[in-house]
């Protein structure tokens, strides 16, 4: 049974312990200790037995953990101390001593010589470096445009003064077992909590949404808060004329901020301009705010006094919620504390306002203002908190996938150049240089490159920022934290560019590079340079398929916009009036041919949701309330049943059309849904006809009804060329009819066809100009040094007689296979990627074979210039003059 | 005055390396372990011997060399101690700072 009995072999000690102790004891002192432990384990197993000293041993070897053995067994590990004796004889002479020792990786006058050195190697090859530098600028300055925006949204309100001592109070609601945070709290609190004894001001915010503002040139919509005068003392927000106090003594004052004053007026100096708002009457301009310095989630287009707000709500004119707990969800409160120190007190204060209401129950929570953006998703009613900490998250992602992008780059030029490179790593490596040091040598070249990259791209990016809609509106403040920011962006960009060309051109070994270069295979890595130029193509082409075929979305649905929708049709916003008697009057117009009370003129205007049951089965389709004679006048066929019958009943709901996209939702064979009975919502009613989908923008499943009350939009078609008089002329009537409404009037095509280009063009255009110059620029690298390396070749070919095309040819031949191979592994992936983003836009989008061919010609195309921009020169070579130096 | 500060422990193996060094085993970690262990009957773990040899050789005050591998060992090399002038001078300083002090105790407080 027992082993030590039957087994004449000396014991041995456990061998865990020894592996212990060969990975903690330093690698000097291992020899000796092992054996004296060896020693005494021998011995003690014929003093205390087998057992015994196992676990003794064991004992032993834990006790090597300790700082002393640790800190040296580290210091070896990082072979930063060689000899912890130097004073001890060394008792075996070292083969190879050097006279000086290396210097550390990190020491400043390494540094210094490894920045030297990458100079000069950069302006030895300017072309190079040029390129590296443009297309590291490139990807980079989608890099800083993001930064900027993180930026931006990190300094979001921090222009508040003492903005630590600055909170939001959240309404958490609970209802039927669910929790809803919100970002508003009912304004009774408010009152409440002016009576906390920490708590220095509070202010209310009414968030009143937009409001129309009824000018000369139509409506504008203004976003109206009220407020009052305390919010000036809480906020940062400061008035450039008038006073704070005038929001409290007078209920007419009307404050608007210096862009909107602009965009209403044309200038700020407007103090005691009344201006009427639609619903709500008239106010005067008693002050402006000035734009705030940085972001905020408080934007203020123009605000109002809250105790207008109450007159108002006596008027009905807005939903009374002055006095009620329930309506918490268009009021703000915020608080300034006496100290931040309070901020735990205030949430334990806010527990005693819990409130119980009819269904649901509220909670209140404090909320830091710094804590708002970036913030959480799950906080609702806030529309202006801006980027959350999941958006930061997948900012950071690009901002890492595009470095990536951009390295591939500089690895596949390094690669190329690998071979012009080793003898220099040859060289480096036989005077003494370890493989740490030519590993740093190049590493501080990329860092260099991408740092210049980063030089290039701030100014570029900053003067771009002013011509980039989006980008004007990101305010944020330079300061060391993103100078900061971007200097370790483009550091890590250097890094990660160069760590796999420096570690792989590191390994050379001196005695075979310097033996016979040029016929040795230096290793297998060069041909990751082609696998680089393979993928960076596959994704150019990716995104290049998918503009062409937006591009060509576009282009057809402009043409069928041109030939459907007419020009001479102008639309008239309703605004909730009634329109009966409108309508008959502009009918009577001499230059009105039809008028439409309808929510569709072949696309929706205005959609509704409801649930619809055909059989058991459920669905919640969308619906447009249209005019009956709507298909009929505008001479649309339908693909199955009748029209609305001429005298369509008022009051209740008979029939309804559907289009073919709902027809196949509902049934199988859409044919067979003519005459059945659907249940909208509980009304039943019969469907009497099927329409074709819409030709224009979203194709999605809809239902056409007859609602009078829904109508928005009258459409009127007007006689040719009487614009002028029939925009007059309907002005004036409606002027009669509703006098204290301007009349929006617009022509249908002008206002809402002659839109640029759709939101997908411009993000897939964007990227896929982007990624076609960081890959051709990556090409045109590689094609330069391809026919650097080959003159020799190519001269004895010349001589031979090759005429000069074929010269070309060879040299452009193997990029033409790579780019072929992109397109293999690139149009496959655009047709994937093509196929989702269509049940996207649910709409014709052509993936055919014409559209894919352009995509792929254009890229390819782009691609062999650039290659034979480079590759041409390998037709001018004159054989005397690369062949005299053998 | 620039005497090398020696703790218990140290004093106590740099007088067992003294002992030892006369001794045919010689003075390396087993058997300064045993001496001690046998003369303070308190356990010593090798390891921390080392750890002392090794400060001690830091120190100056004891030399060193490597051999005398044995079948026990695993054919491993022991490093054998050998105290050093300087390590004489210190342990002869300590007798008599010791002894000083017991010579100008009154006779009576130890019989």
């Amino acid at each position: 049974m027992n082993e030590s009995f039957s087994d004449p072999t000396p014991q041995r000690p456990p061998c865990w312990a020894d592996r212990l102790l060969s990975w903690l004891t330093p690698t000097d002192l291992l020899e000796e200790l092992q054996g004296d432990l060896h020693e005494q384990f021998a011995q003690q197993v014929d003093q205390v037995g087998s057992w015994r000293a196992r676990f003794r041993y064991g004992l032993e070897a834990l006790k090597v953990i300790r700082p002393y053995y640790l800190r040296r067994r580290v210091a070896s590990l990082a072979s930063r101390q060689k000899d912890f004796f130097p004073k001890r004889r060394a008792t075996t002479r070292p083969y190879f001593t050097p006279e000086h020792p290396s210097p550390s990786l990190i020491n400043p006058d390494m540094i210094r010589n490894y920045f030297k050195i990458a100079w000069r190697n950069l302006w030895k090859n300017k072309l190079f470096s040029l390129v590296n530098i443009l297309s590291l600028s490139l990807s980079m300055a989608v890099g800083v445009i993001l930064f900027t925006g993180l930026k931006a949204t990190f300094d979001t309100d921090h222009f508040h003064p003492e903005l630590n001592q600055l909170v939001r109070i959240l309404t958490q609601e609970t209802k039927e077992g669910e929790q809803t945070k919100w970002a508003t709290a009912p304004l009774p609190l408010a009152t409440q909590l002016d009576s906390v004894s920490f708590v220095g001001k509070t202010v209310k915010v009414r968030l009143a949404g937009k409001h129309n503002l009824q000018t000369d040139k139509g409506d504008v919509p203004i976003d109206l808060k009220f407020s009052e005068p305390s919010f000036f003392d809480v906020f940062g927000f400061k008035l450039l004329s008038g006073t704070a106090q005038s929001l409290a003594n007078n209920s007419t004052t009307l404050f608007l901020t210096e862009k909107t004053a602009e965009k209403i007026f044309g200038s700020t100096n407007v103090l005691g301009h009344t201006v009427q708002f639609e619903n709500l009457g008239y106010y005067i301009v008693g002050g402006i705010i000035k734009d705030p310095p940085l972001e905020t989630h408080l934007p203020i287009e123009a605000m109002l006094s809250i105790s207008s707000a109450e007159l108002l709500e006596k008027k009905g004119a807005i939903s009374s919620i002055s006095q009620d707990w329930g309506g918490f969800k268009s009021s703000a409160i915020y608080a300034r504390l006496k100290s931040e120190d309070n901020l735990e007190q205030l949430k334990a204060t806010l527990q005693n306002y819990n409130r119980t209401l009819d269904e649901s129950n509220l909670q209140f929570l404090a909320q830091p203002i710094e804590d708002i953006t970036p913030g959480k998703i799950d906080i609702k009613n806030n529309p202006n908190a801006g980027v959350s900490w999941e958006d930061v998250k997948t900012q950071l992602f690009i901002i890492l996938s595009l470095t990536l992008l951009a390295a591939f780059n500089y690895i596949s030029l390094a690669l190329a150049r690998a071979f012009s490179r080793a003898q220099e790593v040859g060289v480096r490596k036989t005077i003494g240089a370890t493989r740490g040091q030519v590993i740093g040598q190049f590493l501080m070249e990329s860092t260099l490159v991408a740092l210049f990259a980063l030089l290039f791209t701030v100014p570029c990016v900053t003067i771009l920022a002013h011509y980039i809609p989006d980008m004007d509106d990101v305010t944020f403040s330079w300061d060391i934290a993103l100078l900061v920011c971007l200097i370790t962006y483009a550091v890590i960009t250097g890094l990660v560019a160069g760590a796999f060309p420096a570690w792989l051109l590191s390994a050379f070994q001196p005695i075979q590079v310097l033996r016979k270069t040029k016929t040795i295979k230096l290793f297998r890595g060069v041909a990751v340079y082609k696998a680089l130029i393979v993928v960076q193509f596959s994704v150019t082409i990716l995104f290049m398929i998918l503009v062409v075929i937006v591009a060509d979305y576009d282009r057809k649905n402009k043409a069928i916009i041109r030939s459907t929708v007419p020009s001479n049709v102008l639309t008239l916003d309703l605004k909730g009036e009634h329109y009966q008697n409108l309508q008959n009057e502009l009918s009577q117009l001499s230059q009105v041919e039809t008028t439409l009370a309808t929510n569709w003129y072949y696309e929706p205007i205005k959609m509704g949701k409801d649930s619809v049951t055909l059989n058991d089965k459920t669905l919640a389709i969308h619906y447009v309330s249209i005019d009956p004679r709507t298909i009929e006048t505008e001479g649309i066929r339908l693909l199955a049943g009748q029209n609305f019958p001429e005298n369509m009943p008022q009051r209740t709901e008979q029939y309804v059309l559907v289009n073919e996209a709902a027809a196949k939702l509902l049934a199988s064979k859409s044919e067979a849904l003519v005459g059945q009975n659907l249940l909208l919502d509980s009304a039943s009613v019969q469907v009497i006809g099927i329409l074709p989908n819409e030709m224009i923008g979203q194709q999605r499943p809809l239902l056409y009804r007859y609602l009078p009350n829904e109508i928005t939009t009258l459409t009127i078609k007007i006689k040719p060329d009487t614009e002028m008089e029939a925009t007059k002329a309907i002005q004036s009537v409606w002027k009669d009819h509703f006098p204290q409404k301007t009349a929006n009037l617009y022509n249908l095509k002008k206002y809402r066809y002659s839109g640029e280009i759709s939101g997908e063009m411009e993000i897939f255009g964007g990227s896929a100009l982007i990624v076609m110059l960081i890959a051709a620029l990556g090409i045109l690298g590689i094609a330069s040094y391809s026919v650097e390396t080959r003159t020799k070749e190519l001269g004895i070919r010349k001589i031979l007689g090759a005429n000069n095309i074929k010269l070309v040819w060879i040299v452009t031949k193997n990029f033409g296979i790579l780019i072929l191979i992109a397109g293999l592994i690139g149009v496959p992936a655009g047709l994937f990627c093509g196929d989702l983003l269509r049940k996207e836009m649910g709409s014709y989008l052509d993936l055919g074979l014409i559209n894919i061919s352009i995509a792929f010609g254009l890229v390819a195309i782009v691609g062999l210039l650039t290659v034979l921009s480079q590759t041409i020169r390998a037709g001018q070579i004159e054989p005397v003059n690369v062949l005299k130096a053998e | 005055m620039s005497r090398t500060y020696l703790g218990e422990f140290e004093e106590l193996v740099l007088l067992a390396v003294a002992l030892l060094q006369q001794q045919p085993t010689g003075a390396y970690g087993v058997t300064i372990a045993d001496e001690l262990q046998q003369r303070t009957q308190r356990t010593t773990s090798v390891t921390g011997v080392h750890v002392v040899l090794y400060r001690l050789e830091e120190k100056g005050l004891v030399g060193s060399e490597l051999g005398g591998a044995t079948l026990a060992r695993g054919g491993r090399r022991k490093r054998l101690f050998t105290l050093t002038a300087a390590g004489q001078q210190v342990l002869r300083e300590m007798r008599q700072l010791r002894m000083g002090f017991w010579e100008a105790l009154p006779t009576p407080f130890f019989s």
